[in-house]
């Protein structure tokens, strides 16, 4: 099986459940977005080797609505990831196998919440002016 | 089918195992950074915050460890992505993986103790 | 007469198309009755797989509707619609994923017998016992589930990995490994986790579980191969300190 046909099945969704196969492959996604976001990250952090006036910039582009919106989408990849994934310790474990269904929803409400507590501090911080 | 490689050409089940002990420390190197860093304004990331941070050993431990931590998982993590498609050159892929492993986490602890 | 159509991948790999043939069906009827009827009445040359009619063969698994059934025991009435033709449910049938293609819904099985003796599915004993082996009901409600499996392929066409990476031992293989690992009578658990933690072996699963919402017999490959995965991570620690590459004591 050549790679081509290999990635084009590995991205296959029809017929997977959402607790099951869906689930896992949004798990690998969001750990690739997550893993270039490292590196996007640390470029950035570099800026701060600069200091002084460059940084005023950057900070000023963090505090636009664009970048806090984005930011935002971030933290629901960053809490879906960590969501499922407590999930997965557990299972890969042997715990919790027999009620993946129940195990899986109970965790992304959770995720939910999470998410949506930290967008409301940053948006009401943000709408405050900081 | 020649199953039953050995441990030195495959690093499982110990890359198994640390993938999901780094992904516990995750939940809680997160948890802390990202409210940190958004739940206070910016007044945690003005260039004087950070500086301040740096200097206390502690938090330069904890971002030590979360460097080493999210480099290996999310690192680990593509090569198993890599696995999954069937390419098979194991000691090759893994020595690759240990190359940019090693060179992520270089230089994430330059940048800590540069800034 | 209620009908619906059935909608077959026809063909091989190097021509294929998709033929919908209308079928007659009443309450009960199952996809392999409609089958039989295409065959009967309509098409000759439809090729398909089936024997015992009452899922304990595991010939008849194909990809109904893209997800994997025995069609022995699926009915019509309890699959839903692909769409629909002329007022009629569409019903898709396509050969099992991730198999060699032989003809239209019959796969090639070998690979998967294949990856299946290799993990030594037979009770290991160090010496002939005297006498027979005696076991708990306790000791046989700990694997018992697992020798339900029927060897139909379903788990296999339904798991991600297996249908990226044709090397990987397969959600079938590794739960009849756990079977004997977890039967009371068998001493040879060291050779069959020599075997499994491998790249290919469990240690590609990362529990998607499809295998477990594919199985027909509620084998539960899944949770067999998180606990197949304890066993080897223990298995390899010691085999480090001990140094033998055979996994002999």
């Amino acid at each position: 099986m050549g790679l081509k046909e290999a990635f084009k099945n590995w991205l296959d969704y029809r017929g997977r459940h959402i607790h099951g196969g869906i689930a896992y492959l949004f798990h690998r996604l969001t750990g690739l977005i997550i893993l270039l976001y490292l590196y996007v990250h640390f470029g950035a952090l570099s800026q701060l080797l600069h200091g002084g006036e460059s940084y005023k910039n950057f900070l000023a582009t963090v505090e636009s609505p664009p970048f806090v919106a984005l930011d935002i989408l971030l933290f629901f990849v960053i809490f879906y990831h960590g969501a499922n994934g407590i999930r997965l310790v557990f299972n890969e474990f042997g715990i919790g196998t027999k009620k993946n269904k129940l195990f899986f929803w109970i965790m992304m409400v959770l995720g939910l919440i999470g998410w949506l507590l930290l967008t409301y501090v940053v948006a009401t911080r943000f709408i405050g002016g900081g | 089918m020649a199953y039953n490689q050995s441990l030195k050409e495959t690093m499982e089940p110990i890359a198994w195992l640390f993938q999901l002990i780094t992904a516990l420390f995750m939940v809680f190197f997160l948890g802390v950074h990202l409210v940190l860093m958004h739940a206070y304004g910016i007044s945690n990331i003005l260039i004087q915050a950070i500086l301040s941070r740096l200097q206390d050993p502690w938090w330069k431990a904890f971002y030590i460890a979360f460097v080493v931590s999210i480099s290996y998982h999310g690192l680990n993590g593509l090569r198993g992505i890599i696995m999954d498609l069937g390419v098979k050159k194991v000691k090759a892929l893994n020595a690759v993986f240990w190359i940019v492993a090693i060179i992520t986490i270089a230089y994430g602890i330059w940048l800590l103790f540069n800034i | 007469m209620d009908k619906v159509i059935f909608r077959i991948k026809r063909g091989n790999a190097e021509k294929w198309e998709y033929k919908d043939y209308e079928v007659p069906i009443e309450k009960g009827t199952t996809i392999l009755d409609g089958l039989y009827y295409i065959r009967d009445n309509i098409d000759h040359t439809l090729s398909f797989r089936a024997s015992c009619r009452m899922e304990v063969c595991g010939s008849c698994a194909m990809m109904v509707n893209n997800f994997p059934r025995t069609t022995c025991s699926t009915q019509i009435a309890n699959v839903k619609s692909d769409g629909t033709k002329n007022g009629l449910k569409v019903i898709k049938l396509e050969p099992l994923s991730g198999y060699p293609w032989i003809r239209d819904l019959v796969v090639d099985f070998d690979d998967f017998f294949k990856k299946h003796e290799s993990i030594k599915p037979y009770i290991i004993r160090k010496e002939t016992p005297e006498g027979q082996l005696l076991q708990s009901p306790e000791q046989l409600a700990k694997y018992k589930q697992l020798t339900l499996c029927i060897k139909c392929g379903a788990c296999v066409a339904a798991c991600p990995i297996s249908n990226s990476d044709p090397l990987y031992l397969g959600p079938a293989a590794l739960a009849a490994a756990y079977r004997f690992n977890a039967d009371s009578r068998d001493e040879g658990k060291n050779k069959r986790l020599a075997i499994v933690s491998d790249p290919e072996g469990c240690w590609r699963c990362h529990f998607s579980a499809e295998c477990s919402e594919a199985c027909p017999k509620d084998v539960d490959p899944a949770s067999a191969i998180q606990k197949l995965k304890v066993q080897a991570a223990v298995f390899e620690f010691k085999r480090i300190f001990t140094g033998r590459k055979d996994g002999e004591k």
